[in-house]
C-alpha cells in the first residue's frame, strides 16, 4: 500500500536529471525489505552530482557513471537513503529499509499533493485499508468511526444504508454545514458517495481535522476533510482477489417496556378490560384467558392468556447482508490498471425490506509521454431500495401494542381472518403486518463519479495539470399504498376506519457537478538549504439540480401502481438549481534543512448564491512545521525519543451557510410567493407570502482558527504520542433564527451570532510486544471539544435550530451556553426546585417555559483499540465511549398509550410526587409534599399533558454510551497449505462483528444515542423519536484469495 | 520561470474577473415569484380567511359544547377534561397571523390611489381577523406585530386597544372605498376583477356593509365592558344605519372542487375529503345542542333534519361520558354532521357538499347583533323585526344547496305552500313560512321574542338562536357570544345532559366548568418569551367583553 503512493508521488516530483555522460555503466536492482519485491521509481544517483536515473518498473536500473565515481545514493521517499559504493563489477543491489518513522510517512494531502508527513503543520490522520475493513463495515463512513481522534461519525438513523453525519472539532456554524468535506481522487463528491462507495477500493483516507484544505478545495474544506485515495494497480505486478462476506444483522438494543398491564383505558382505581384496546391501562395480567378485539362477522372471537407474550419484541427478522468482491490490478512500463466490482444485497431487520448495490471501478494511469501523464477513475454504483415507507409508524404501533397479544401470529394477514384488516383486534391501528406490505417505497440511485487528469512538466521543476472531475445522482423513487376496502362488517363496527383508497408517488431527480480545475506546481532546491513547493491554480464548480415528481391519490385499480391509474387529480411539481463557485488560489510551501517548514495559502471565491457586492470573499491560512528532534542536537542523540515535530497552524475561511446538496443555497436572497389555499382555482391565481424574512445582504461566515500540537516517536516507535489543541471562533453566522408567528413570518434568515470551539485531540499508540512472530499494539484516541455560544444578535438571546423541536422539547443556540443546547418544558417549581403540586389532587402542573437540559454533543470521546498479530492470525476490537451529553426522546404517545415502562414506576397506583411541594394556605408557603397523593395513577395522570406528556424533561435522559464497534479474527493462510495450488497467492478468513454491544445509563429507556430525528444534515442533533427503529449489530464471516 | 508563473496567476485571476460576472449572475429564481402584486394577492388571502374562519369554528366544537365523544375510542385527554395545554390552540394563532401577513403585504404595497379597493379590502378582512384572534386570546400583538424584520419580538397590546382600532380601521376603509366611488371616471381606482375577490366579487358597496356589520359586531361587544363602552357609545352614534348589513350570507368561493386541497373548508372538516375518506369519526353531537332540534328544549326539525344525518335519531353524546353502548357512533359511511345521500351526492344543511361556499358572516348572525344592538337602544329599529329575520335568515343559509341557490324541492320543512324568501325578498319583519312553523310548534320565548319577559330574557332569546343559527358554522362565535352573555342556558350543575353544556370530566375550575379563555401557543413561549403573558389561567382569565 504504501509503496503505491510512493510510486504515485514519484511520478508527481519527477526530480530526476537525465543524463549523457558516460565511462562506465552501473546497473543494478532495488527491492524492499518488507516484501522483496522491485521498487520502481526509485533514484539512483552519483553521490555528490546530479547525475542520476529513477530504476524501471521491475526495480532495476542502469546508468553511466563517470570513471570518478565512487559511490551511488539511493534514495526514495518513505525509505531510509542508502549509500553504497560502486563495485568493481558495476553491479550494485540494493535492499531499501522502510523508514519506519512516522515522520516519513507520505499523505496525500489536498489537492492530491503528496507530502511528507514532517512537512505538515495540521493534524491529519491516516487509515489504510487494513483498519478501514477490518470489520467489513459495508459503509466506509461506519468504518471510519471510533478510529480518528476528533472526527464523529454518527449513523443518526438505522435501517438500510444508514445516515450518516461527520463531524470534526465540533459545530461551528449554528445552521450551516459543519460536516467534513468528502474528496474522493481529488474529486469533490456528496457525503452521500460514502454511504455507496465499496471500502475494498479505498486505499487511504487522510482525516484533515482543520481547515487546512481550504485554499485547495474551497470553503466547502472549512469543516475539515476527509481525502479519500481509491487503489491503483502496481507496475509489474498482476493480482486478482475475490472476497465474499456473509453477515448476519440482529437488533440490539429495545425500548424498555412494562410487562405487567393490559388493555384498558379506565382512569379508575380499579381498572376494567377493554378486549380492543391499544391503551394499556387494564388491569394486572393474571394469566386468565381473555377475548381480545371485536367478533368476527361470523361471531368467532379470540382468546388469549391474558400475560405477556414478548411478541412485540420479537417483531424484527435476523438481517442478513452479502457483499461479493473482486478486483484486478495489473500495471506495466507505461501504464497501470485496476479494475474492481461489487455486490451488496442487504435483508433488513425490517421484515420484507431489501436493499442492494452495485458498483465498478476503473482507475488507471499512462505515461503517453515522458514529461506527460493520464490518469483516469471512473467509478459507477447503483443501489435500489425496496423498503416499507410505513416503518416508523410500524415501529410505534408495534411497541404500542398490548402485552397479551400474539402479534408474531398476525403475518398472514391475507388468509388468517384475526389478521386480516377486516378482523385486526387493534380499533385504532392497522396490523404491522399489513402496513408494511401496504405501503412500499422503491429508490433507484445512479451515481457516476471521477475524473480525468492531464499533468504535463514543461521543464523538471515545473508541472501543469488540468483535471476534470464529475459527480453525478440519478435517483429515481415510486411510493404507494395499495387499495384496500374493508368489510361492511368492519366499518360499522369501528367507525374510525376508513377504505384505504391508495396512492402513488413518483419522482425523478439528477444532481451533477461538473468540477474543472487547472494547478501549476513549481518544485525547487532554491538554495542550499532551503527548498520550496509552489502551486497556485484555479478551479469552478458547476452544481445542477433538477427534480420532478408527481403523485395521485385514489386508486382504480388495486396493485396497479400508476400514476394514470388515479380517481383525482394528479399533483406535480418541480425544482431546478444551478450555483457556481469559482475560485483562485496559491499555495506555498517553504522548506528548511529538513526540519522547518512554513506553508501559506490563499484563495479568493466567487459565488453566484450571494449577491454581487458580498460573493468574492478571500481567505488565508498558515502553518509551521519544526521537527525537532532532527533540528536539536540533544534530541537527535536522543536513544528515547525517534522523532519529535511540534506543529502550528492558523486559519481564516469563509463559509457561505445556505442551502444543501440539492439545492447548493441558490436563490435563497429575496423571499418568495407561491399559490396558496388550494389556488389555482379554474383558471385564476392567488399567491401568499412565503414564511420566511431574508436579511438584505447575507455573508459568508468566518471561522479563525489556530491549532499547535505535537507528534512524538519514542523507543523505535514503540510508542507514539499525539496531541493537538485547536480553538475556533466562527463569527456572522447565517442562521434562518425561528421568530414568532406574530411577525407574520416564521423565520429571518441572517447573518448573526459567534461561536467559540476549543478542544483537544489526543491519541497514543503502543507496541508493547513485537518480535517475528507476535506484534501487540494497543491505541487510544481521546478527544475533548467545548463550545460556546458567544452571542447570536441583539433582539435574540435565543435561537431554535430549525428541524429541531419537538412541541415540548428542541434543540436551541444561547448566548453564553454550549451549543446544540437542548431545552424542554419543566413542572411548575417552587423556589427550592421542588415540584409543586395541587394540595386537592396531589397533581403537578406542566410549566410553559423552556429550561435548559444539556448539549447534545458529547464533550468527551474515546476510541480504544488494540490489536494482536501472530503469524497469520491478527485479532483486533475496538471499543468507543461518548460521554456528557443529553438527549431527548418524543416518547409521550409512549406513556399515552401505557406501553412505556415509566406509567408503572409507581405500580399504576397513587403516588406522592417525589421532590414536591405543595402551596400551605395558612402560611402561604411551599410546604414540602410527603402525603398528598396524586388523585389517579392511572390513565388521568400518565396520559395527560400537564401532569405528565406536556413535560419535556420526562422525556430527557444521559445520553452517554459505550460501544464495542468492531471485532475482528483474521486468519492469512499459510504458503504452505496454499503450496498445492500455485495458482493462489494468498488467501483470508475472517469472522467479524460490528456494534456487537452497546451499553447505556438506566435512564435511557429509548434508544441509540447517535440518533437524530433532524437527519444528517441538521445540526439539531439531541432529538429521537419512536419512529427510528432500533439499532443493531451485525457479525458474519469473510473470506478472501488473490490469484 | 517565475515569468511562467505569474502567467498562470494572471491567467487564474483573469478567469476570475473577466468572465465571474457572467458565469455568476445565475440567481434568479426559476422555482417561484419573488414579486407579485396586491391583487393577486388578495384572493388567495379571502379563501385562507375562509379557511381559517372554519378552523376557529372546528376548534371550539367540544369545548363550545357542539361535539361529544364516541363509543370505541379512549384517551381523549384534555377533549373531555378541558385541560388544555400550551399546543392545543396554536394552530388557529399561528394561522392567523399567516393569514394576516398577506394582508399586511396588501396593504403595504397598495398605497397607490388606483389601489384603493385592494386596499380597503385588506383592511376590513384584517380587522376581521384580529377580532378573532382577540376574541380567543384577548391581548395579542397588534401594533408591532406584521412588521417583519422590522420587530421581530412583538409587543402584546391590550385587547381593548386593539378593538379600538379595528374600529378605525373599518371606519377608514368604509370612508376610502366612498371616496373611491365618487371619484370621476378619469381618476377612478382600478376595478377589480370578479375573480380577484371571491367573497363579493368585486362589489364594493357589498364590501362596506360588510365591513359596516363586522363593526357593529365589534361594537356589541365592546359595550359590554365597562371601558370601551364610551368608546362604543360615541361609535354607535355615529353608526350608518343608512348603509346598513350585509343583505346576504358573506360567504367565500373561489370555485371549491372535489379535489386534493380544493374541498369547501367545512366539508372537509365535518364530511370528507376528496377521496370520500369521511371525517370526525370520534365525533357526534352532544345532547346539550341536540335538544334545540329535537324538541327537548326545542323543535326544529326543518333545520335539525338537514344538520344531523338520521335526524332524529342520530346517534348523541354528552362530552365525557365514556360509559357508552357499542350504538353510539357515527352513521357507517357517512358523518354525524353531513345529510347527503353519499360523499357523491350533496346536499342541504351546514356540510353541504365539497364544492360549497365557505361562511365568513352569515346573514343571520349580522341580523341577531342588530337585533341586540337595538335592544339595547345602541341603533334605532325594532329588535324583534331583526330577531325574526335572523330565524328566517338561518333557515335560508342552511336549505341552500352547494352550488347557493335555495333548494325549491325542499324549501320551508313543514309548509307545503311558498318557498323560502330570497334574501332581498325577505320582508322587514323577517317573517316567512319557515319562521311560522318553528313558531307553530314551539311556544317557548326563545322563538317567541314577544313572549319575551325583560332585557335578559329578550337577550336570551337574541344569544340561544344565534347559538343554533352558528352550530356547525362559527362554533367559536357562538361560544363567544356564551361567555360574553351568559346564553344559551347551561346548568352546570345538573345531571340533565340537555341542560349541562360541560364535559362531564372536565376539571375546569370555574362554576359552568368551561374554559374562560384558551392558552398562547408554546412557540411564542419559546420565541417570544419576554412578552407573552406568563401563567394564563384558562379557567379563570377572561377576554376583556366577558364580564361574567
Amino acid at each position: 500500500m504504501k509503496k503505491l503512493l510512493l510510486v504515485s508521488l514519484c511520478f508527481l516530483v519527477l526530480c530526476v536529471t537525465q543524463v549523457y555522460a558516460q565511462n562506465r555503466t552501473v546497473t543494478g536492482t532495488v527491492i524492499a525489505r518488507e516484501d522483496g519485491l522491485p521498487i520502481p521509481g526509485v533514484t539512483v544517483a552519483v553521490t555528490g552530482t546530479t547525475i542520476g536515473t529513477q530504476t524501471k518498473t521491475n526495480g532495476t536500473f542502469s546508468l553511466s557513471v563517470p570513471a570518478t565515481a565512487k559511490s551511488l545514493r539511493v534514495s526514495f521517499i518513505g525509505y531510509g537513503t542508502i549509500t553504497t559504493d560502486i563495485p568493481a563489477s558495476g553491479v550494485v543491489n540494493v535492499t531499501l529499509v522502510a523508514d519506519s518513522r512516522q515522520l516519513n510517512e507520505v499523505v496525500v494531502t489536498a489537492g492530491g499533493v503528496s507530502i511528507k508527513n514532517r512537512q505538515q503543520g495540521n493534524q491529519s490522520t491516516s487509515i489504510k485499508a487494513e483498519q478501514l475493513t477490518q470489520g467489513k463495515a459495508f459503509n466506509v463512513a461506519s468504518a471510519l468511526t471510533g478510529k480518528v481522534a476528533g472526527l464523529q461519525v454518527n449513523a443518526v438513523s438505522s435501517g438500510v444504508n444508514p445516515n450518516i453525519r461527520l463531524v470534526l472539532r465540533g459545530n461551528r456554524s449554528l445552521l450551516g454545514n459543519n460536516q467534513a468535506l468528502v474528496v474522493v481522487d481529488n474529486v469533490i463528491v456528496p457525503s452521500s458517495i460514502l454511504g455507496n462507495l465499496n471500502p475494498e477500493d479505498i486505499e487511504n483516507i487522510t482525516v484533515l481535522n482543520g481547515a487546512g484544505a481550504a485554499a485547495l478545495y474551497g470553503s466547502d474544506a472549512s469543516n475539515g476533510a476527509l481525502i479519500i485515495t481509491t487503489k491503483k494497480g502496481k507496475r509489474g505486478a498482476t493480482s486478482l482477489t475475490f472476497s465474499n462476506t456473509t453477515s448476519i444483522e440482529e437488533v440490539n438494543f429495545l425500548p424498555k417496556l412494562q410487562h405487567r398491564f393490559g388493555s384498558g383505558t379506565g382512569n379508575d382505581d380499579v381498572p376494567s378490560y377493554t378486549p380492543f384496546e391499544n391503551q394499556q391501562y387494564g388491569p394486572a395480567f393474571d394469566g386468565s384467558l381473555r377475548i381480545i378485539g371485536k367478533p368476527l362477522a361470523d361471531g368467532s372471537i379470540q382468546t388469549v392468556p391474558y400475560s405477556y407474550s414478548g411478541d412485540k419484541d420479537k417483531f424484527w427478522d435476523n438481517g442478513l447482508t452479502n457483499q461479493s468482491d473482486f478486483s484486478l490490478q495489473s500495471g506495466d512500463d507505461k501504464s497501470t490498471s485496476y479494475l474492481s466490482g461489487q455486490y451488496f444485497r442487504q435483508e433488513a431487520t425490517v421484515p420484507g425490506d431489501t436493499y442492494n448495490r452495485f458498483s465498478v471501478r476503473l482507475n488507471g494511469t499512462r505515461n503517453v509521454l515522458k514529461n506527460l501523464t493520464f490518469d483516469y477513475n471512473a467509478n459507477y454504483i447503483q443501489n435500489r431500495y425496496n423498503l416499507s415507507t410505513a416503518i416508523s409508524s410500524v415501529f410505534d404501533n408495534v411497541l404500542q401494542t398490548p402485552g397479551q397479544i400474539p402479534l408474531l401470529r398476525y403475518s398472514d394477514w391475507q388468509t388468517d381472518p384475526f389478521a386480516n384488516p377486516n378482523g385486526y383486534y387493534n380499533e385504532y391501528y392497522q396490523n404491522p403486518y399489513f402496513a408494511l406490505d401496504n405501503n412500499r417505497g422503491i429508490t433507484r440511485n445512479d451515481y457516476l463519479t471521477g475524473n480525468v487528469q492531464l499533468k504535463y512538466y514543461p521543464i523538471q521543476e515545473l508541472s501543469l495539470l488540468f483535471r476534470v472531475g464529475i459527480s453525478t445522482q440519478n435517483n429515481s423513487s415510486k411510493s404507494y399504498t395499495n387499495k384496500f376496502t374493508y368489510s361492511d362488517y368492519r366499518l360499522k363496527i369501528t367507525p374510525n376506519f376508513a377504505n384505504i383508497l391508495g396512492g402513488v408517488s413518483d419522482a425523478a431527480s439528477y444532481n451533477t457537478q461538473l468540477n474543472p480545475e487547472f494547478q501549476a506546481q513549481y518544485i525547487k532546491q532554491v538554495a542550499k538549504d532551503f527548498n520550496l513547493n509552489v502551486i497556485v491554480g484555479s478551479s469552478m464548480r458547476d452544481n445542477h439540480y433538477k427534480g420532478l415528481s408527481a403523485g395521485i391519490s385514489g386508486l382504480v385499480q388495486p396493485d396497479l401502481f400508476n400514476l394514470s391509474n388515479n380517481l383525482n387529480v394528479a399533483s406535480a411539481s418541480e425544482a431546478n438549481y444551478h450555483a457556481v463557485q469559482i475560485g483562485a488560489y496559491a499555495d506555498a510551501r517553504l522548506g528548511f534543512r529538513d526540519y522547518l517548514y512554513l506553508h501559506v495559502s490563499g484563495r479568493n471565491d466567487w459565488r453566484s448564491i450571494l449577491a454581487q457586492t458580498n460573493r468574492s470573499f478571500f481567505y488565508p491560512a498558515a502553518d509551521l512545521s519544526f521537527i525537532a528532534s532532527d533540528a536539536l542536537p540533544f534530541l537527535k542523540a536522543s536513544n528515547v525519543i525517534e522523532s519529535l515535530k511540534l506543529r502550528l497552524g492558523v486559519s481564516k475561511v469563509g463559509q457561505v451557510s445556505l442551502g444543501n446538496s440539492s439545492n447548493f443555497g441558490a436563490y435563497f436572497l429575496l423571499p418568495t410567493f407561491g399559490q396558496g389555499a388550494g389556488y389555482p382555482y379554474n383558471g385564476n391565481p392567488g399567491l401568499t407570502q412565503g414564511n420566511q424574512l431574508v436579511a438584505a445582504n447575507i455573508n459568508p461566515e468566518i471561522t479563525k482558527s489556530i491549532e499547535t500540537g505535537f507528534d512524538l516517536d519514542m523507543f523505535k516507535s514503540r510508542v507514539s504520542i499525539s496531541a493537538t489543541y485547536y480553538k475556533s471562533s466562527t463569527t456572522d453566522q447565517t442562521v434562518p433564527i425561528g421568530v414568532s408567528t406574530t411577525t407574520g413570518f416564521s423565520s429571518y434568515l441572517t447573518n448573526t451570532g459567534k461561536v467559540n470551539n476549543q478542544g483537544l485531540e489526543t491519541s497514543v499508540r503502543l507496541t508493547p510486544v513485537r518480535t517475528k512472530d507476535l506484534e501487540v499494539t494497543v491505541g487510544a484516541n481521546y478527544t475533548f471539544n467545548d463550545n460556546k455560544v458567544v452571542s447570536i444578535s441583539n433582539d435574540l438571546k435565543t435561537l431554535q435550530l430549525p428541524g429541531g423541536s419537538f412541541t415540548y422539547a428542541g434543540v436551541y443556540a444561547i448566548a453564553g451556553k454550549s451549543f446544540p443546547l437542548l431545552r424542554g418544558t419543566d413542572y411548575v417549581r417552587d423556589d427550592q426546585g421542588r415540584i409543586i403540586v395541587d394540595a386537592a389532587t396531589g397533581y403537578p402542573t406542566a410549566g410553559t417555559n423552556l429550561v435548559d437540559i444539556g448539549n447534545t454533543e458529547p464533550k468527551h470521546r474515546l476510541g480504544l483499540d488494540a490489536a494482536v498479530s501472530w503469524k497469520g492470525l491478527r485479532l483486533a476490537a475496538l471499543f468507543e465511549y461518548r460521554g456528557g451529553f443529553m438527549m431527548y426522546n418524543s416518547a409521550g404517545s409512549f406513556d399515552f398509550s401505557g406501553t412505556g415502562i415509566r406509567t408503572t414506576y409507581f405500580n399504576r397506583e397513587r403516588f406522592v410526587v417525589p421532590n414536591s411541594s405543595y402551596l400551605d394556605p395558612a402560611t402561604n408557603t411551599y410546604v414540602a409534599n410527603t402525603n398528598i397523593t396524586t388523585a389517579s395513577g392511572g390513565t388521568a395522570f400518565w396520559t395527560e399533558g400537564p401532569t405528565n406528556t406536556n413535560v419535556g424533561l420526562n422525556y430527557a435522559y444521559s445520553a452517554a454510551f459505550w460501544k464495542l464497534r468492531e471485532l475482528s479474527l483474521g486468519y492469512d493462510l499459510p504458503k504452505s497449505i496454499l503450496a498445492g495450488a500455485k495458482f493462489i497467492k494468498g488467501a483470508r478468513v475472517s469472522v467479524q462483528g460490528r456494534n456487537l454491544f452497546l451499553w447505556t445509563p438506566k435512564t435511557n429507556i429509548y434508544t441509540d444515542p447517535e440518533y437524530s430525528a433532524a437527519g444528517s444534515d441538521n445540526n439539531a442533533v439531541g432529538l429521537s423519536s419512536l419512529g427510528q427503529t432500533p439499532p443493531s449489530r451485525l457479525y458474519g464471516a469473510t473470506i478472501s484469495i488473490t490469484l | 520561470m517565475k515569468k511562467i508563473l505569474s502567467y498562470f496567476i494572471i491567467g487564474a485571476l483573469a478567469l476570475g474577473a473577466t468572465s465571474c460576472n457572467k458565469i455568476l449572475d445565475i440567481n434568479d429564481n426559476p422555482n417561484s415569484p419573488t414579486s407579485t402584486t396586491p391583487q393577486v394577492v388578495l384572493p388567495q388571502a379571502i379563501v385562507s380567511t375562509a379557511a381559517l374562519a372554519n378552523g376557529y369554528s372546528q376548534s371550539f366544537g367540544y369545548p363550545g359544547g357542539f361535539f361529544a365523544n364516541v363509543y370505541g375510542f379512549g384517551g381523549y385527554g384534555a377533549t373531555v377534561t378541558l385541560n388544555y395545554g400550551t399546543s392545543d390552540f396554536a394552530g388557529p394563532f399561528q394561522s392567523s397571523y399567516d393569514n394576516a401577513q398577506d394582508y399586511q403585504y396588501i396593504i403595504d404595497n397598495s398605497t397607490d390611489p388606483t389601489l384603493v379597493y385592494p386596499n380597503a379590502i385588506a383592511r376590513i378582512m384584517k380587522s376581521y381577523v384580529f377580532a378573532k384572534l382577540v376574541d380567543n386570546y384577548n391581548d395579542v400583538p397588534y401594533t408591532e406585530a406584521l412588521k417583519g424584520i422590522a420587530v421581530l419580538t412583538p409587543k402584546y397590546d391590550k385587547a381593548t386597544d386593539i378593538y379600538k382600532d379595528l374600529v378605525t380601521q373599518l371606519n377608514a376603509a368604509i370612508a376610502a372605498i366612498t371616496a373611491g366611488q365618487a371619484q370621476p371616471a378619469t381618476s377612478a381606482p382600478t376595478k377589480l376583477v370578479g375573480s380577484a375577490d371571491p367573497m363579493f366579487g368585486a362589489d364594493m358597496d357589498k364590501w362596506k356593509r360588510f365591513a359596516n356589520s363586522l363593526k357593529l359586531r365589534l361594537l356589541v361587544k365592546m359595550a359590554s365592558a365597562p371601558e370601551t363602552l364610551t368608546f362604543a357609545t360615541t361609535e354607535f352614534a355615529s353608526f350608518d344605519n343608512t348603509l346598513g348589513l350585509i343583505t346576504d350570507d358573506a360567504v367565500v368561493n373561489p370555485g371549491y372542487a372535489k379535489q386534493s386541497g380544493r374541498l369547501a373548508p367545512v366539508y372537509n372538516s365535518l364530511a370528507a375529503d376528496e377521496t370520500n375518506t369521511r371525517r370526525v369519526t370520534s365525533i357526534l353531537p352532544t345532547i346539550y345542542v341536540y335538544s334545540f332540534y329535537n324538541g327537548t328544549k326545542l323543535l326544529d326539525a326543518g333545520r335539525g333534519g338537514v344538520i344531523y344525518r338520521s335526524y332524529p335519531n342520530t346517534q348523541k353524546n354528552q362530552l365525557g361520558q365514556e360509559n357508552l353502548a357499542s350504538s353510539v357512533i357515527p352513521p357507517a359511511g357517512s358523518t354525524a354532521f353531513y345529510t347527503g345521500a353519499d360523499f357523491d351526492t350533496p346536499g342541504l344543511g351546514a356540510v353541504k357538499g365539497p364544492a360549497q361556499a365557505q361562511p365568513v358572516m352569515l346573514l343571520a348572525e349580522a341580523k341577531f347583533v342588530q337585533a341586540e344592538a337595538r335592544l339595547k337602544g345602541f341603533i334605532p329599529g325594532s329588535a324583534q323585526d331583526a330577531f325574526n329575520f335572523g330565524i328566517t335568515a338561518s333557515f335560508r343559509y342552511l336549505y341552500k344547496n352547494q352550488t347557493g341557490v335555495v333548494d325549491a324541492t325542499r324549501a320551508e320543512p313543514g309548509v307545503t305552500t311558498g318557498v323560502l324568501p330570497d334574501a332581498t325578498a325577505i320582508p322587514a319583519n323577517g317573517t316567512s313560512g319557515a319562521l311560522t312553523k318553528y313558531r307553530t310548534d314551539n311556544a317557548s320565548y326563545l322563538v317567541h321574542y314577544e313572549s319575551a319577559v325583560g332585557a335578559a330574557q329578550q337577550l336570551e332569546a337574541i344569544i340561544t338562536q344565534k347559538y343554533i343559527a352558528l352550530n356547525e358554522i362559527a362554533h367559536d362565535e357562538a361560544f363567544a357570544e356564551y361567555r360574553r352573555t351568559g346564553w344559551p342556558r347551561n346548568a352546570p350543575t345538573s345531571t340533565d345532559p340537555a341542560l349541562n353544556m360541560a364535559s362531564l370530566q372536565s376539571r375546569a375550575t370555574s362554576t359552568d366548568k368551561l374554559i374562560t379563555r384558551v392558552p398562547y401557543p408554546q412557540s411564542e413561549y419559546n420565541v417570544n418569551s419576554a412578552n407573552v403573558p406568563q401563567n394564563v389561567n384558562i379557567f379563570t382569565a377572561k377576554v376583556f367583553w366577558d364580564q361574567n
